[in-house]
C-alpha cells in the first residue's frame, strides 16, 4: 500500500483568531494559494484559499481590517492520517468533492495533498507504461507482454476517468506532457508506423 | 478544437473596471479568473490571487485600482485552429492554465483551460483503451493467441 507521505507538501498554518491581511501576506511571502486554519492547539479546524480572501471578503465592500480568519474559512476541513494510502486521499476527494486535504498527525497539520499531486503521481505512472509499452514493441516477445500492459493502461486510464467526473482542478504541466506524450506514442504504434 | 465559448460573456471585465467590480465578477459567477477585453481583444488575465497580491497584500482600495493596473500581460493566446497539441504545448511552455482563443481580427471568442485539455485528452486515452479492449474481446472470441497475429505460428 501506497502511502501518502511522500507526496505531501509543505503545509502552511495560521491561527483562527489572525487577521485575514495577516492571511494574504503570508499566502504572498510563502508562495502558496491556500492555508490551514489552527486553533490554539494547533489542531486544523478549517482551509482557507486565496478564492476564499476574494469572494467572502473584497467582494462584500465591508473593510478588510475587520475580517478575522476564522470568519471567512472553509470549516469544517476534511483531513486524513498522514500514513493513509494515496488512494484514500483519492477516495476522499472524490466522494466530497474537494480538491485538496491536509494530512494530519494526531489531528495537526504535517502537510497538504491536492489533486494535482495525484494526477502527477498517474502521469508518472502511464509515462512509465508508455515507456514499458514502447520498448517492449521492439522485443521478440513483444506480442504477449504488449496484452499485460494494455491492461495496466486500461486500468489506469479508467482511474483517471474516474478522477475526471468529480469536477475541474488544476492542472500540472507535466500531466499535461506526459498525456501528450502518449497519446502520440501510442497513435504511432496504432497505425502501424512503430 | 472544442473550447468553453459559452463562458466568454461572463469571463470578461474592461480595463477600468475596479478591482472590487473583479471581485463581485468573479464571486457571483462562480470563477477565478477574469480577461480583461478592450474593444472585444483580449488585453490581459485577472486571476483570484492577483486580486489577493495586488489588493490584500499590497494594501490597496479595491475601488480605487483598476483592474489593468494589477492583471496579467502580456497575454498568450490561442488562435481557433490550433490543436490540442498547440494548446498543451503552449500551456507548458508558457506555464499557463488558461489560453484566451481568437479569431482572424484578434477578437476573444472562447477560453481554452487546462481543465478542458486534460478532459479531452483523459477521453482520448480512454477511446484507445476501449479500441484494445474490443480488440482483445474479439481475440479472445476467436481464439486467437498473441503469437497467431504477430506471425509466430
Amino acid at each position: 500500500m501506497k502511502t501518502a507521505q511522500n507526496l505531501t507538501k509543505r503545509v502552511i498554518t495560521i491561527h483562527r483568531d489572525a487577521g485575514v491581511l495577516e492571511a494574504a501576506d503570508l499566502m504572498a511571502d510563502e508562495a502558496v494559494g491556500c492555508l490551514v486554519v489552527v486553533d490554539d492547539d494547533e489542531r486544523a479546524v478549517g482551509i482557507l484559499t486565496d478564492r476564499d480572501l476574494v469572494v467572502r471578503v473584497l467582494a462584500t465592500h465591508c473593510p478588510e481590517q475587520t475580517f478575522q480568519v476564522s470568519q471567512v474559512m472553509t470549516q469544517p476541513v476534511v483531513s486524513l492520517p498522514v500514513d493513509s494510502s494515496v488512494e484514500d486521499f483519492k477516495e476522499e476527494m472524490r466522494t466530497m468533492g474537494i480538491r485538496r486535504i491536509p494530512a494530519v498527525l494526531d489531528g495537526r497539520p504535517v502537510g497538504v495533498i491536492s489533486i494535482d499531486d495525484l494526477l502527477q503521481v498517474l502521469a508518472g505512472e502511464l509515462s512509465d507504461l508508455s515507456e514499458a509499452a514502447w520498448a517492449e514493441l521492439r522485443s521478440e516477445r513483444r506480442a504477449a507482454r504488449f496484452h499485460r500492459v494494455e491492461s495496466d493502461l486500461r486500468e489506469l486510464t479508467q482511474r483517471i476517468y474516474g478522477l475526471l467526473q468529480y469536477g475541474s482542478w488544476r492542472a500540472r504541466e507535466s500531466f499535461l506532457s506526459e498525456l501528450d506524450e502518449l497519446r502520440e506514442r501510442l497513435g504511432r504504434t496504432a497505425s502501424g508506423e512503430d | 478544437m472544442p473550447h468553453s465559448s459559452a463562458y466568454k460573456t461572463v469571463l470578461q471585465i474592461a480595463p477600468h473596471d475596479s478591482a472590487r467590480l473583479a471581485a463581485e465578477r468573479m464571486r457571483n459567477d462562480n470563477v477565478g479568473c477574469l480577461v480583461i477585453v478592450d474593444e472585444d481583444r483580449p488585453v490581459g488575465m485577472l486571476t483570484d490571487r492577483d486580486l489577493m497580491l495586488g489588493i490584500l497584500h499590497e494594501r490597496r482600495d479595491p475601488d480605487q485600482v483598476t483592474v489593468e493596473e494589477i492583471m496579467s500581460k502580456p497575454l498568450v493566446t490561442i488562435d481557433t485552429l490550433a490543436s490540442l497539441s498547440d494548446a498543451s504545448r503552449l500551456m507548458r511552455s508558457k506555464r499557463i492554465r488558461r489560453l484566451p482563443i481568437v479569431d482572424d481580427d484578434g477578437k476573444l471568442v472562447g477560453i481554452q483551460t487546462a481543465d478542458d485539455v486534460i478532459e479531452l485528452i483523459g477521453h482520448r486515452v480512454s477511446d484507445l483503451a476501449s479500441g484494445m479492449r474490443k480488440g482483445m474481446a474479439r481475440d479472445d472470441a476467436a481464439g486467437v493467441t498473441p503469437d497467431s497475429v504477430y506471425g509466430k505460428e
